[in-house]
């Protein structure tokens, strides 16, 4: 582990199956064909996040990008692998320890809305859990939110506003709010600027890049956006039904992508034309996590596909320098 | 389609002044909710304001039994203007304090099985697995008999008493509670806010009480104000029966049951105007109760 | 030879609790057969509003308080509802952003593409099956017989998608709306649908209004672009010169604030402010608070001026035409 990698996330697996209810069971033993359902979420990812960089993790729906986030952000355990922030394995702290680990790794939503309580007050929504851990003393309160408020670009008299008297983009502002006053040094956004704007999502987005600076702070930005993404991160991670299948420094990936999905991918961002563009399309739909196909997962909508990754599954390795990429064609070429 | 205005802090309403202006856009609503009040303050007022104290046997008067409506005592004067039972006790009075003793029962019912069902609803939604299924399983099974059986049941084996009564009503109507509640918190579960407060570290019980519990409000004031108008009908139909409150202390039912023998000798008054009181009571109630589930349900909201 | 389709000063206002808010404010435009119109703006702009006036998909509080549809030489706005029952769905139809606004999901794909056929035309079973067929095979599903039998449930949501548009083209509309129709699906998924649109309306000859928030999705599809703020267009004109010299300030920075193509972490340029309140809106030029460029002028209301027979702008202090913010 290097010296400022401040958090590992090592071969973390994520499954979810539904366990049989009494019925299906009875229905089972008289013969029924009814299987568990366990859907690979996540299959597997070692990654690390180094220090004051960001890091883009994209992707499509279904791709387990989302959940991998809320692993590390500790909404939800493992069911595999383990997620070490700054050498600590969060999941095995007790105590005023995990809550400390915890509240060092913060997340912002998606939906601006769903994501602040209706019934509180803005002032309440930031204060709570501050008060709550004993970080700012109940007669600092006021001041201390009226300084985050600030920090986010919001007015500090509206503290005493409901969630529903903001637009859109100041919820969002809301939301970063929040987690920023519990002192965090990671930020897991996930899709935090789909829902906006986008005159709106510029503005956010540069809010975080501004964040970056003065809190020193490290995120891992999940988005479907590609052009986004590109914009904010120094590397980007891109995963395909479960499984990373690229990873490297930002520009470089976007300008010489290595797998043929980053390939499509790349050449989806929707770029502004001044002529009539024929679109390019990959073939075929993304296959249902449930039953992902053999070998490499891509292989079905794969133009340059042969036997062996039908079989295989391609290991994720180094192909240059700070570039790994898990493609079988990357070995026929060497 | 909807309007999309929602990027706009346009409403300055707060939603408690919203509900109480949309409330009383209904006459009808209204009329219900001054009748409630009415009944409600001369339940807590009767021993202020009634005329005698029924359930003082020195006041009583043996030789006024069965005097009929606007009759009047020919020692005193007093006018009894709802007439009097078959021992001389005046309506009028006994019908205060019977609804004293019937709101009584009913609201502390209701305070212990909301309790009760809010905290074991938001539990089990918030925890989900196993303790969710089995909390719901429970509530399915209880809510497959009907309540006066289950509440029938109980009062054979207890016996007769308010705090009985209270305590039948409540195994009764918990269930209802923890069902609303969980269904509507296992929607609110789901939102991204409650990840949020977990993400920061908050206790559960903070999480499910400060968080969770004030979301699930509306549906639960919707079948609190329904509950209540079922706890009093419940409690009078117990009282009714026989296996409700004492006879010392007699409720609308019991006053019901006790004019029941000579309703058809002509003596009406004696079961008439009790239960003309408990109907006006549960009208009330339910018309309230309909419009706050209007002006509570968020889809016919505009 | 008339237009397809000619909008002149449409009003759809929402009659609310709060007020009246205009949401379409004096909206005009045309469209040629064959032609694809790109309707561009933000959340409460009033685009939607504007596709859904046209179908009179209206729902109260709000309805048409002014101007005039022309579909084909009928006025839809004068016709109302008689009018609409039998253009609706035949030579107008309409794609949603949620596939499920059109598909019936307790229904089978067959049933509910053979009553839409047979709604407008009295043909067979057969033959209503043979197009619905035929309509599936043309925005790519396969195989179709099978997929004819399925379910709306069974299919994943670029799926789905895709039978609305079999839907929508079953009896060859003269014309599509399609209200965001790619914004809930993956990139690779949106472009398979991009590029299928675009081939069926070069090859039918139907012609398309895209209404959306993405100005780069639509740029690369639409011959035209319209752009609106406030209920209002802002800015119209070929979409290679919209795109390339954006006039109005506004289009400016919605093509400024796309994070594509710009330097890496650096920060973006952005609008200030928020897109205002319908019900709140300011006086005169409705972008003035926002607008790097505004000064006293702009007090007044400003019209929608031709710059050009193919471009008009609704600006005091339009950028020069030299300024190129793209190079193609």
């Amino acid at each position: 582990m290097t010296e400022d990698c401040i958090l590992k996330i090592d071969g973390v697996t994520k499954r979810f199956s539904n366990d049989l209810d009494i019925a299906e069971r009875t229905a089972r033993k008289l013969g029924a064909k009814i299987e568990p359902v366990t859907v690979h979420a996540v299959d597997g990812i070692t990654l690390d996040v180094r220090k004051g960089e960001v890091l883009g993790l994209v992707g499509e729906s279904g791709c387990g990008k989302s959940t991998l986030g809320r692993m590390v952000a500790g909404l939800t355990p493992p069911t595999d692998g383990r997620i070490l922030y700054k050498g600590q394995n969060v999941a095995e702290l007790k105590g005023t320890a995990a809550r400390d680990a915890a509240l060092r790794i913060q997340m912002i939503f998606q939906d601006p809305m769903s994501s602040l309580n209706p019934r509180l007050q803005v002032r309440d929504i930031i204060g709570e859990a501050p008060r709550v851990h004993g970080i700012v003393g109940r007669r600092e309160m006021a001041g201390y939110v009226e300084d985050i408020l600030a920090q986010v670009g919001l007015d500090p008299s509206t503290g005493k506003r409901y969630p529903h008297q903001f637009s859109g983009g100041q919820r969002a502002r809301v939301g970063i709010a929040r987690a920023l006053a519990v002192k965090p040094d990671f930020l897991v956004c996930d899709e935090s600027v789909a829902a906006l704007d986008v005159s709106i999502q510029a503005q956010v987005l540069n809010l975080f890049v501004k964040l970056r600076q003065d809190f020193d702070l490290t995120y891992m930005f999940v988005s479907h956006d590609l052009g986004v993404v590109e914009h904010i991160s120094d590397r980007i991670a891109v995963m395909y039904l479960g499984r990373l299948v690229e990873l490297g420094d930002a520009e470089d990936l976007i300008a010489r992508p290595n797998h043929p999905y980053t390939q499509a991918l790349v050449s989806q961002i929707p770029t502004f034309e001044t002529g009539k563009k024929t679109y390019q399309a990959i073939k075929g739909e993304i296959p249902s996590p449930m039953n992902p196909p053999p070998g490499c997962h891509f292989h079905p909508r794969c133009p340059f596909a042969h036997d062996r990754c039908r079989s295989e599954v391609p290991v994720l390795k180094q192909v240059a320098a700070g570039r790994m990429s898990a493609c079988h064609l990357n070995d026929s070429a060497a | 389609m909807t309007l999309s205005t929602s990027n706009t802090p346009v409403r300055i309403d707060s939603p408690g002044r919203r509900i109480v202006k949309q409330f009383i856009e209904d006459p009808v609503a209204v009329v219900g909710l001054v009748l409630f009040v009415l009944v409600a303050l001369i339940a807590v007022a009767a021993p202020w304001i009634a005329p005698q104290n029924p359930y003082d046997l020195a006041q009583l008067d043996i030789m006024d039994s069965s005097l009929a409506p606007g009759e009047s005592n020919f020692m005193t004067g007093q006018i009894y203007w709802l007439g009097t039972d078959q021992q001389g006790r005046d309506m009028l009075s006994a019908i205060m304090y019977g609804l004293r003793i019937s709101l009584l029962v009913a609201s502390i019912s209701l305070g212990l099985a909301i309790t009760i069902g809010t905290i074991v609803g938001v539990a089990a939604a918030y925890f989900g697995g196993r303790l969710d299924s089995f909390v719901m399983r429970v509530v399915d099974l209880q809510l497959s008999f009907p309540a006066i059986l289950i509440a029938l049941i109980l009062l054979a084996l207890l016996g007769r008493g308010v705090d009985k009564v209270i305590l039948a009503l409540v195994i009764v109507q918990w269930a209802y509670y923890a069902r609303t509640v969980r269904s509507s918190a296992i929607v609110e579960r789901r939102k991204d806010y409650i990840d949020a407060a977990r993400c920061l570290a908050l206790s559960d019980r903070r999480i499910m009480f400060r968080h969770l519990l004030p979301n699930c409000l509306p549906p639960l004031i919707v079948v609190a104000t329904v509950q209540i108008a079922q706890a009093i009908a419940l409690e009078a139909t117990l009282s009714f029966l026989g296996v409700g409150v004492p006879i010392t202390e007699p409720s609308l039912g019991l006053l019901i049951a006790n004019g029941y023998d000579y309703l058809l000798s002509g003596v009406y008054w004696i079961s008439l105007f009790p239960g003309i009181a408990l109907v006006v009571t549960i009208v009330a109630i339910n018309l309230v109760g309909d419009r706050l589930r209007d002006v509570l349900n968020p889809r016919l909201q505009k | 030879m008339n237009p397809l389709l000619q909008v002149t000063d449409l009003q759809t206002h929402f009659f609310t609790r709060d007020g009246v808010a205009k949401a379409v404010d004096g909206v005009s435009f045309t469209l040629e057969k064959g032609q694809v119109l790109g309707l561009v703006g933000e959340s409460g702009s009033g685009k939607s509003v504007t596709g859904f006036s046209i179908l009179g998909l209206v729902d109260p509080p709000g309805r048409i308080t002014g101007g005039q549809i022309l579909f084909d030489g009928t006025d839809l706005v004068a016709g109302g509802e008689p009018a609409l029952r039998h253009l609706r769905g035949k030579r107008i139809a309409m794609i949603f952003q949620d596939p499920m606004m059109t598909l019936n999901p307790v229904l089978r794909i067959d049933t509910q593409m053979v009553e839409t056929v047979r709604a407008h035309e009295d043909v067979s079973h057969a033959e209503a099956l043979r197009r619905a067929r035929e309509a599936l095979v043309q925005v790519g599903i396969s195989p179709p017989d099978e997929r004819l039998k399925s379910y709306p449930h069974q299919f994943s949501g670029g799926m789905r998608q895709r039978v609305a548009i079999a839907i929508a083209l079953l009896h060859k509309p003269d014309l599509i709306i399609a209200d965001e129709p790619t914004t809930a699906l993956d990139v690779t998924i949106q472009a398979q649908i991009l590029s299928e649109l675009q081939t069926l309306c070069a090859t039918s000859g139907t012609a398309l209004i895209w209404i959306t928030h993405d100005l780069a999705v639509v740029s690369g599809l639409a011959d035209r672009l319209a752009v609106m703020y406030a209920g209002r267009i802002i800015e119209e004109g070929p979409t290679a010169e919209v795109i390339a010299r954006p006039r109005h300030p506004y289009t400016r920075g919605l093509i400024d604030s796309v994070p594509r193509g710009k330097r890496h972490g650096a920060m973006l340029t952005q609008i200030k402010g928020m897109t205002p309140s319908l019900l709140k809106l300011p006086k005169g030029c409705k972008f003035m608070p926002r607008c790097p460029r505004a000064d006293r002028v702009c007090e007044a209301e400003p019209s929608l001026v031709p710059l050009t027979s193919e471009r008009s702008v609704r600006c005091f202090h339009p950028h020069d035409d030299a300024e190129e913010v793209l190079q193609p």
